[in-house]
């Protein structure tokens, strides 16, 4: 296909833009920088084949006018065919051929022999940039850019993708790596797997543990009968042993017992109570005994004993004494105390009269109630009073004070109006006066000076400047006085004015009268009368100022003496109602409020003092009662004299009478015990009598003597029952052994055996249970060890947990593994594609480029040949030099880019409908013969297709001059 | 009478198939595997049923696993507990041969033989209401029609039959144990209770009822949907109700998705994890998830890109919470269409065109495929890595790795250009 024309509605700096007249073969397109080649170039490739996704690579339009344009193109056909596209929106494209309208995209690229967009870029545009990037690459990277330009890829770097992928199978697996996805999941999985099988010997062992369990149950039951059956004949034997002595013990009784014969039988009771009877004999005769001694020695006693009867008579009040003598002595101390406390209140009470003063008096004080409000009432006068007291003070400090003021400023005042009487000046008609006669001076200066100014006209035009300025500055002195004296104020603004007034008149009239007066001295003496009227105003407006604030003092001065005088009365009314508050209390009105504290204070002293000393008389009357009874008491037993001061003899007399109540109660009891013990005797004595009648009555039943031949009975007849006793213990404990009815037969038994069989049988039994009973013990220890091994073995465990792990790694392998495959499926089939396009499209691209390359460098370089195995390039000079890409300049880099490219693109061209190759000035690095070479291999290849050269270089243009190029310039 | 039917628990199979799993995940997917059985036990106690029929493949014994048969026989003391009787067959992946002999079956279950087929009373109130035949696996392997050895010859009015095998025709499966329609039939057996084929189906309505029950609990993708058991009603002879009753907390699924119009990684994250949102919507159930891509998309290579998919992957996952509900996704399956005209592209007469070809020709020639395959695999397994290595065999499998293969390349050698 070639392009004839493209007309651009908008897109990048182009709006409204056509260009036509492109031809087939050389077309050199000449701009200036920044005339928008690659603008144009991103044209036509976008119109081609469409535009970009992304915004920012669309180019839109920046002057405005709807994105998009129109190509006009012919194909191989020469059949016409015009493509619209539009850069926004996709309902923007159509393609016009055959006198049709299409929107179908298929069209188009059937027509350009399907034809992409990458293949265009890396094949069909030949850029600057493009053959730059070449010069940075070492000489592999340049193998490789050769490579890729051969298959056609130049935008990508087919090794490094090759690479890439080795890389990523790598990761995978390596041969003899130990470190890799696949590799690692084998160890994990293998890692797991290990530990499974540790645990599924958890069933062999739960098995054997079970069947181990089963044994020792069974071993354990064997045991156990065995145990019993050991046990039962060691108790057997055991009991023998014990049983025997009594087998002997009843052999023997029963031996015995037949030795004795016949014995009648009386019952033991007869025994029992002779015994009893003999007993009690014994003791009856013991008592009686001790009776005897006791009435002696209780006769005895009671003759030694002897008894007051005078002291005996205070039987009666002795508790009353004992009791109450610490009492009586307490109240003879309180008492004395009392009598003290008396002393002291009276003594108290006078000292608070004598303070207080022959005005007041006890009883009168006694009465007084309510203190509380009258310290409450005394509180708020004395304070109202201070407050006042304090008011006069102040009042009256003032006025001292005023006073001073105002005598100052009446001498201030005096002493100015001395000082005006001694002016010249010193009152308003003098200054009237005074004022009369400096106008008229002034008047005549003027008049003498301008007599003079005809002369000197400049000096009295001086002196007026110099007078009308003094006039406007008491005029302005006037304006300011005035608002604070009017008549200063006014008397100082009328001299301004008549200032004024005169320099105009002496101004006219001085001419004339200039020869008259001596300006000199007119001016001496004005400026002297002057001077006197300013010290009178000054002075007098000085006086005023006095005046002034003498009448302010005044006025401040009358002030407090009235504040003076309502202060003096207000104290004088409290002090009158102090006073009637007084007599409401009966105090006397003199006592100022500011004590009443104190007195109040007093008030209570006496108070507390009379309760103290009533209170104290009180108890003095209580002690002196008790005195009295106690003392009175003492005398109906033994009188004491002075028994306050011999309270030792009291307590004498207490204890003796104690003593005495205690001899007399104990005769009482000695004389009672004896009458007792008498009475007991005789009792005692009936009672033996009695017991003698009871032993007769049994030895006559007994049909016995005497006490002696009654034991004898009954011993013999114990002795027989003992024996029948020893038997049938005897008996009992062998039939405990053997039973009841295997009595006989055991009799028999111990018969025939004797003692030490019976032992060593027991012995032997003894040793075989014991070691049964180990066997036994130990059984049951295995037992719960391996319960507890198979209770181990349940507990949860990782089995399931590790199982799934293992397989989800499988999993894993299975999919890892497919990604490897699928790696090394795409080097496998890349390879193939890359051996048959070095194969066999190759060799066709390497001989035209050759040929491009040859013409380009002209015939420097014969040779180009490509190692299939090595990837490596390698070059002949025309010398038959071999060299390789890495030894090239970079120009001739660049050159043999392009020749290859040349001859890919013719390659390629020949199985596909060609198209338009661009050139976006790739010469500028080649020197002029190279250059030119290359313009005349370029107008060759140009021949069959349509070739685009953008430059902005002239020299490029005319290199191409000879070929006669389409030149097109815009 | 009522009876709950269940097979193939698998307790404590491993789960297979699944591309990742982390700690947290492997735990609740150990601790969800063991809840199935439990969920039956507790199905058969709070519906006070009057027994359990177990057909077969109860557990793994090639996984000697002693806590996958001590789970088991803990399940049948609870049913003891509750006085309900549990009947079991063998099958071939706990075939008698291979039962421990220290595991002592509980008073209420019965282990029919592996001899005969023989056949058991149960009785209420001391009266006959149901047989139940049975026979089992002695080995892994039977291939003998057992069905044809079942017949009726008991007094109780309603009668059933314990079968661990594959229909006639059915070849999903091993078809171990074959039978067809007309042997189940014959053998006047009212119900036939099934096992060995892990989805649940009604394989004969009635004359006699035959029902696959399905497996407990999903173990790898290719069990996706509910598992569960049936439960059954019987009035004397009729059978009043059949009910299929989920029991497996845990769901395999796949689901499809169109994302033409999405163009980058984020919107598609975005996509998935309102797909994901969806399934987390289910209060009761988990979901372990594979989503399919499908349509035109301008990140065709990126989902092409093995690393990138991972990726993609582990971000969908990273967020998960293990501890009750979660939705997991195992692997995002790339169905879509690259923005590149393939057709139009070998057109050209470039080396890209000739790549683009050959990878064609290999697609449509399987025995080339596989020759390519083993040429590459002998490097691999001559080595440790290969010690688990399982060659592609499957032709599906091998194209897709070609696929992967192609786009690898073309990714690669065009930079993608998206046009208008």
């Amino acid at each position: 296909m070639i392009i004839e024309r493209l007309y651009i509605e908008g897109y990048g700096i182009f709006y409204n833009k056509g260009i036509k007249g492109f031809s087939k073969g050389l077309n050199i397109l000449y701009g200036m920088n920044e005339a928008g080649k690659s603008t144009l170039l991103d044209f036509i490739r976008m119109t081609l084949f469409g535009y970009p996704r992304q915004h920012k690579d669309r180019r839109p339009p920046l002057r405005g006018g709807n994105h998009g344009g129109s190509i006009w193109l012919r194909n191989s056909q020469n059949e016409p065919l015009q493509i619209y596209r539009s850069g926004s929106g996709r309902n923007g494209f159509k393609v016009f051929y055959k006198n049709r309208e299409h929107a179908d995209e298929q069209l188009l690229k059937k027509l350009m022999d399907y034809a992409s967009e990458d293949l265009y870029h890396n094949i069909y545009a030949i850029t600057l940039e493009e053959l730059k990037s070449v010069d940075q690459l070492k000489q592999s990277g340049v193998e490789d850019k050769i490579f890729s330009v051969g298959m056609g890829l130049s935008g990508v770097d087919f090794a490094a993708f090759e690479k890439e992928l080795e890389e990523h199978s790598q990761k995978y697996f390596k041969p003899g790596g130990k470190t890799q996805i696949l590799i690692e999941l084998v160890n994990e999985i293998e890692d797991k797997q290990e530990r499974v099988n540790k645990l599924k010997k958890k069933l062999e062992e739960y098995n054997r543990l079970n069947l181990e369990l089963e044994d020792l149950n069974k071993k354990q039951k064997e045991t156990d009968e065995e145990r019993r059956y050991l046990r039962q004949q060691e108790a057997f034997y055991s009991s023998c042993k014990k049983a025997y002595p009594h087998f002997v013990e009843y052999k023997k009784a029963r031996e015995q017992l037949e030795s004795l014969g016949e014995i009648p039988a009386h019952p033991l009771q007869v025994l029992e109570d002779y015994k009893k009877l003999k007993q009690k004999e014994e003791n009856l005769r013991s008592r009686s005994e001790e009776s005897k001694n006791k009435i002696s020695s209780l006769e005895k006693k009671r003759q030694e004993i002897e008894v007051d009867e005078i002291l005996l008579k205070g039987a009666d009040i002795y508790e009353y004494l004992n009791t109450n003598v610490n009492v009586y002595e307490k109240a003879l101390e309180d008492k004395k105390e009392l009598e003290q406390e008396v002393k002291r209140t009276e003594t108290g009470t006078a000292d608070v009269l004598h303070r207080l003063g022959d005005k007041f008096e006890k009883e009168k004080l006694l009465q007084i109630d309510g203190t509380i409000e009258l310290a409450n009432a005394g509180n708020q006068y004395a304070g109202e009073l201070v407050k006042t007291d304090s008011g006069i003070e102040r009042a009256r400090d003032k006025i001292r004070e005023l006073e001073a003021y105002v005598e100052s400023k009446e001498e201030k005042i005096g002493e100015i109006d001395r000082q005006i009487n001694e002016q010249p000046v010193k009152d308003e008609e003098s200054l009237m006066a005074a004022r009369e006669s400096l106008a008229d001076m002034d008047t005549r200066f003027k008049t003498s000076l301008s007599a003079i100014q005809s002369q000197t006209s400049g000096t009295q035009k001086y002196l007026q400047v110099i007078s009308i300025i003094f006039s406007f500055i008491f005029l302005g002195s006037g304006f300011y006085l005035v608002q604070h004296s009017l008549a200063a104020g006014i008397a100082v603004g009328f001299l301004g004015a008549a200032g004024l007034a005169a320099t105009y008149y002496f101004s006219r009239e001085n001419k004339e009268a200039h020869t008259r007066d001596d300006p000199e001295t007119l001016n001496r003496e004005m400026e002297a009368l002057k001077k006197n009227i300013e010290d009178y105003l000054e002075l007098y407006k000085k006086k005023e100022s006095l005046e002034e604030a003498k009448t302010e003092l005044q006025k401040k001065l009358d002030n407090e003496r009235e504040l003076l005088k309502d202060l003096e009365k207000e104290k004088k009314e409290l002090l009158g109602k102090w006073r009637e508050k007084l007599e409401s209390f009966n105090i006397p009105n003199e006592f100022p409020p500011g004590n009443i504290s104190d007195l109040i204070r007093e008030i209570d002293n006496i108070k507390r003092f009379e309760r103290q000393k009533s209170n104290a008389l009180a108890k003095i009357e209580k002690h002196n009662q008790i005195i009295w009874e106690f003392e009175e008491s003492v005398a109906t037993i033994k009188p004491i004299s002075n028994i306050q001061g011999n309270l030792h003899k009291v307590h004498l007399l207490i204890k003796q009478i104690g003593e005495t109540i205690n001899k007399a109660d104990q005769k009482e009891k000695l004389s009672k015990d004896l009458e007792k013990e008498k009475t007991e005797l005789k009792t005692l004595e009936n009672e033996l009598n009695r017991i003698e009648e009871e032993k007769e009555k049994i030895f006559k039943k007994l049909n016995v003597e005497n006490e002696t031949e009654l034991y004898r009975i009954f011993e013999k007849q114990e002795k027989a029952a003992s024996l029948e006793n020893e038997l049938k213990t005897a008996e009992a404990a062998v039939k405990s052994v053997c039973g009841h009815e295997k009595f006989e037969e055991t009799l028999e038994f111990f018969e025939k055996t004797t003692p030490e069989s019976i032992s060593v049988k027991l012995n032997e039994y003894r040793e075989k249970l014991s070691e049964c009973e180990k066997r036994y013990s130990g059984i049951n220890t295995q037992i719960g060890s391996t319960t507890q091994q198979i209770n181990d073995l349940l507990k949860p465990d990782e089995m399931f947990d590790l199982q799934n792990q293992i397989e989800t790694l499988k999993t894993r392998l299975r999919e890892e593994t497919n990604e490897w495959l699928a790696t090394k499926m795409a080097l496998e089939i890349l390879s193939e594609s890359k051996q048959r396009y070095e194969e066999e499209k190759q060799p066709a691209v390497i001989t035209t480029s050759r040929d491009y390359f040859s013409e380009i460098t002209a015939s420097e370089y014969t040779g180009l040949k490509v190692s299939l195995g090595e990837k490596h390039v390698s070059l002949k000079e025309k010398t038959g030099k071999a060299k390789s890409v890495g030894e090239l300049s970079r120009g001739t880099r660049e050159q043999l880019l392009l020749a290859l490219r040349m001859g890919l693109i013719s390659e390629y061209e020949k199985n596909a409908e060609p198209l338009p190759v661009v050139l976006d000035d790739v010469m500028v690095n080649f020197d002029p013969a190279r250059a030119k070479n290359t313009a005349s291999a370029m107008s060759n290849f140009a021949r069959s297709r349509q070739v685009l050269i953008f430059t902005c270089h002239p020299s490029t243009v005319k290199l191409f001059e000879p070929y006669k190029p389409n030149l097109m310039e815009w | 009478m009522k009876f709950i039917h269940a097979a193939d628990l698998h307790i404590e199979s491993p789960y297979q198939g699944i591309s990742r799993l982390n700690s947290e995940l492997g735990s609740a997917l150990t601790e969800l595997g063991k809840k199935s059985y439990a969920n039956l036990i507790d199905l058969c106690i709070s519906e006070k049923v009057d027994f359990l029929l177990l057909a077969g493949d109860s557990f793994e014994t090639a996984t000697g696993s002693l806590g996958a048969m001590y789970g088991f026989f803990e399940g049948l003391r609870r049913l003891e507990q509750n006085n309900i009787k549990v009947y079991i067959i063998c099958g071939n992946h706990d075939p008698l041969g291979d039962w421990s002999k220290t595991f002592k079956l509980p008073e209420n279950a019965t282990l029919f033989g592996s001899e005969n087929v023989t056949f058991e009373l149960f009785r209420k109130n001391g009266a006959p209401v149901a047989s139940i035949y049975g026979i089992s696996y002695e080995k892994r392997e039977e291939w003998r029609p057992l069905a044809k050895e079942f017949e009726r010859k008991d007094p109780a009015p309603f009668s059933i039959a314990l079968l661990h095998g594959t229909l006639s025709g059915r070849h999903a499966h091993i078809p171990y144990c074959p039978f067809d329609l007309s042997m189940l039939r014959e053998a006047d057996i009212d119900y036939w209770a099934l096992g060995h084929i892990h989805k649940h189906e009604v394989l004969s309505e009635a004359n006699p009822l035959a029902v696959y029950p399905g497996n407990l609990q999903g173990r790898h993708f290719n069990e996706t949907g509910r598992k569960g058991c049936y439960m059954v009603e019987v009035d004397e002879k009729n059978i009043t109700s059949k009910k299929f009753m989920p029991l497996s907390e845990l769901i395999f699924n796949y689901h499809s998705t169109d994302i033409s119009g999405i163009e980058g990684e984020s919107e598609l994250f975005t996509h998935l994890g309102e797909l994901k949102y969806e399934y987390l919507k289910n209060e009761s159930e988990c979901f372990m998830l594979r989503i399919e891509l499908t349509g035109r998309t301008g990140i065709f290579e990126k989902l092409s890109d093995h690393d990138q998919l991972n990726n993609l992957i582990e971000e969908i996952n990273r967020e998960n919470k293990y501890k009750g509900r979660f939705v997991f996704v195992d692997k995002i399956i790339n169905k879509t269409q690259p923005q590149i005209d393939l057709e139009e592209r070998k057109r050209s007469s470039d080396l890209i065109a000739d790549l683009i070809n050959r990878f064609e020709s290999y697609e449509s020639d399987p025995e080339k495929l596989r020759a390519l395959r083993d040429k590459i695999f002998a490097e691999i397994k001559s080595a440790r890595a290969g010690k688990f290595a399982e060659k592609p065999e499957e032709d599906q499998e091998l194209k897709e790795i070609l696929e992967n293969a192609k786009w690898k390349c073309i990714g690669g050698l065009i930079p993608g250009k998206e046009q208008d």
